[in-house]
């Protein structure tokens, strides 16, 4: 490439480069700003639990009181169904996973006749057709249940 | 909050040892001004190796525990001390470039201030962070980091690594997390941004120490203020996507890469075979990009003394890699996730049927990777610097490298029987590959651009052009 030519491509890259630099930087300020003061806002639970609002899972909290009640060691099945306010097949179909990756390191199973217990999320408990030693409710149409053997 | 943070610093510091502790085998790093310097390699280098060794360890049966990850940490540590008895250290190819005219030294310092004041500001935002956004991060990512923490390794069981969501997928990034789980003494997928912005730090810090030989301070400084202002890196960084690391792995193995072909250092190209392990054992489409950056860097090498011995040092790693993770894989009967078989390339009449793909694949990946306002025009911007420094190959390397990339998502877009806009929606996560190789090296590529012209009006001791 010719000298000038040469001269002309470097002057034209540093000259963009400079006034998109220039250009970004308030927006990346504002940005980061924002970044910052919205997740100072919120609580610790709130934020954790953002992805399932990301899903429109109606009732998160749900399964973080699960969490309370199921042993670490449980091998759980996840029961859902449309007998909770707001439900979906959009948004119930996303339950499965995030019980998994909220209630880990109980283990999810895909029977009922491998499981300990059952996270009922809307679903009804009687259609299992299994006898349960307690059933502890955790939300509107939402409950754990401990599976007699 | 305490213990997490304590946890993260004492993390960060066995990286870092067992980072420097590698670049002191590579003869890069012998005194402790060359370690202050390369602070930011040191602890990349050493978060991949980290990586890369621990995922190999656990497919070939290892569980996972403290012990493994001191043990992997020790195995380092001694290869890095062996490797120092037999390779000299490194003579600086030059001396670095310094700015002698006041406004360009002045240039150079408040773009180095405005680059420490955005790492500055990384590091809160990311102590802070909004929460989990990207579905993929819980839907299968955390939660396989989770299973190896929980049940010490890669489990086929109720629970275990392969019960979730693309279960083929490598295991370098779940396994990095779990160790970091081990570290801070929780789940809490609220302290991993920490951590992955201090890494995001580290590899700003090991480009900047990386090029400092070859780039002077006046385009240095503003170009990594460039790349920390690019919308697409400030929302990577931290995002726990395993585009994160696949990026980060990409971009360092492009300049490695580069500057293995530039000063005919075989050192460099170890580095970048280490780094294009950590990409193949991030996610499954690493491969490819590793190949991607492999082929153009071997093509260049070739006035290289004894190239096939540097060339195998970048694609050995990559390979054993690879063929690991297959072979657990296999032993296991694990199933590919991929809906898209490369066989297919050679089949004319089922290219031809689905040639409409390709366009739209190939318009929606470049409306991404060219987007103005989320790359900073980073790829257009090397592009033009290419056509500058075209007849030297070995500056094309990295640009083709990213070209290649963006090609091959194309392909498998092109190929693949899932529909072409659902695929397109990942197309702003995929391109940041390419686009971080671009933005990293664009300092380098304006140096070497600028080398060929007369020192005097350049206002550096400018270094003369090489190769």
């Amino acid at each position: 490439m010719p000298p000038r030519w040469r001269t002309v491509v470097c002057g034209t890259v540093v000259a963009v480069a400079a006034a998109l630099t220039l250009w970004q930087l308030p927006y990346d300020a504002r940005s980061l700003h924002a970044d910052i003061a919205n997740g100072r806002s919120q609580g610790d639970l709130r934020r954790q639990l953002a992805p399932a609002r990301t899903v429109q899972i109606t009732d998160p909290e749900a399964l973080a009181r699960a969490a309370a009640v199921l042993p670490r060691a449980a091998r759980y099945l996840v029961l859902i169904g449309p007998h909770t306010p707001g439900a979906a097949p959009s948004n119930l179909r996303w339950v499965p996973p995030f019980a998994d990756y909220w209630l880990l390191p109980r283990r999810r199973v895909g029977t009922v006749a491998a499981a300990n217990w059952v996270l009922s999320y809307g679903g009804s408990l009687a259609s299992l057709h299994v006898r349960f030693a307690r059933i502890v409710p955790i939300g509107p149409g939402i409950a754990v249940a401990q599976v007699a053997r | 909050m305490t213990r997490v943070v304590l946890g993260l610093a004492a993390l960060d510091a066995c990286m870092l040892v067992v980072g420097w502790a590698l670049l002191y085998g590579l003869g890069l790093v012998r005194d402790a001004r060359n370690g202050v310097r390369h602070v930011g390699t040191a602890l990349v280098t050493g978060w991949a190796a980290t990586g890369v060794v621990l995922s190999l360890a656990l497919a070939l049966g290892v569980g996972f525990a403290t012990a493994t990850i001191a043990g992997v940490w020790a195995l380092l540590a001694a290869a890095g001390l062996v490797a120092a008895r037999f390779v000299p250290a490194r003579e600086p190819a030059r001396p670095a470039a310094r700015e002698t005219s006041r406004p360009w030294r002045l240039t150079a310092a408040a773009a180095a201030a405005g680059v420490a004041v955005l790492l500055l500001v990384l590091l809160v935002r990311a102590a802070a962070p909004t929460g989990v956004l990207y579905v993929d991060v819980w839907n299968f990512w955390l939660t396989k980091a989770k299973s190896i923490f929980y049940f010490h390794g890669l489990s086929t069981h109720a629970g275990g690594y392969t019960r979730y969501e693309n279960p083929d997928y490598p295991p370098l990034y779940p396994a990095v997390e779990a160790v970091t789980y081990r570290f801070i003494g929780t789940t809490d997928t609220m302290r991993l941004p920490l951590e992955h912005a201090v890494v995001g730090v580290g590899f700003v810090l090991a480009a900047a120490a990386l090029l400092r030989e070859r780039v002077r301070p006046a385009l240095l400084w503003p170009g990594l203020l460039l790349l920390l202002l690019m919308p697409m890196f400030e929302q990577l960084v931290g995002s726990l996507m395993a585009d994160e690391p696949l990026a980060i792995l990409f971009a360092l193995g492009g300049v490695t890469g580069t500057l293995w072909v530039l000063d005919r250092d075989p050192r460099w190209a170890a580095l970048a075979g280490l780094f294009l392990a950590g990409a193949t054992l991030t996610k499954n489409e690493g491969l490819m990009l590793s190949v991607a950056l492999v082929i153009p860097l071997a093509l260049a090498s070739g006035r290289i003394r004894r190239p096939r011995a540097a060339v195998l040092l970048a694609v050995g790693p990559p390979l054993v890699a690879f063929v690991v993770w297959k072979l657990w894989l296999s032993r296991h009967g694990v199933p590919a996730s991929s809906h898209y078989h490369f066989s297919d390339l050679v089949h004319p009449g089922f290219l031809a049927d689905r040639i409409d793909r390709l366009w739209i694949a190939t318009g929606g990946i470049l409306k991404q990777a060219l987007h103005p306002e989320k790359t900073l025009l980073a790829i257009p911007l090397a592009v033009a610097l290419s056509a500058v420094v075209a007849p030297r190959r070995t500056m094309l390397a990295a640009p083709l490298a990213a070209a290649l990339a963006i090609a091959g998502y194309c392909v498998i877009y092109w190929i693949s029987p899932i529909d072409v806009h659902f695929y397109l929606k990942a197309a702003p996560r995929i391109v940041t590959a390419p686009v971080l190789l671009c933005a990293s090296l664009l300092p380098l590529l304006l140096a070497e651009a600028l080398a060929a012209r007369p020192a005097s009006r350049s206002g550096a001791r400018s270094p003369s052009p090489a190769a």
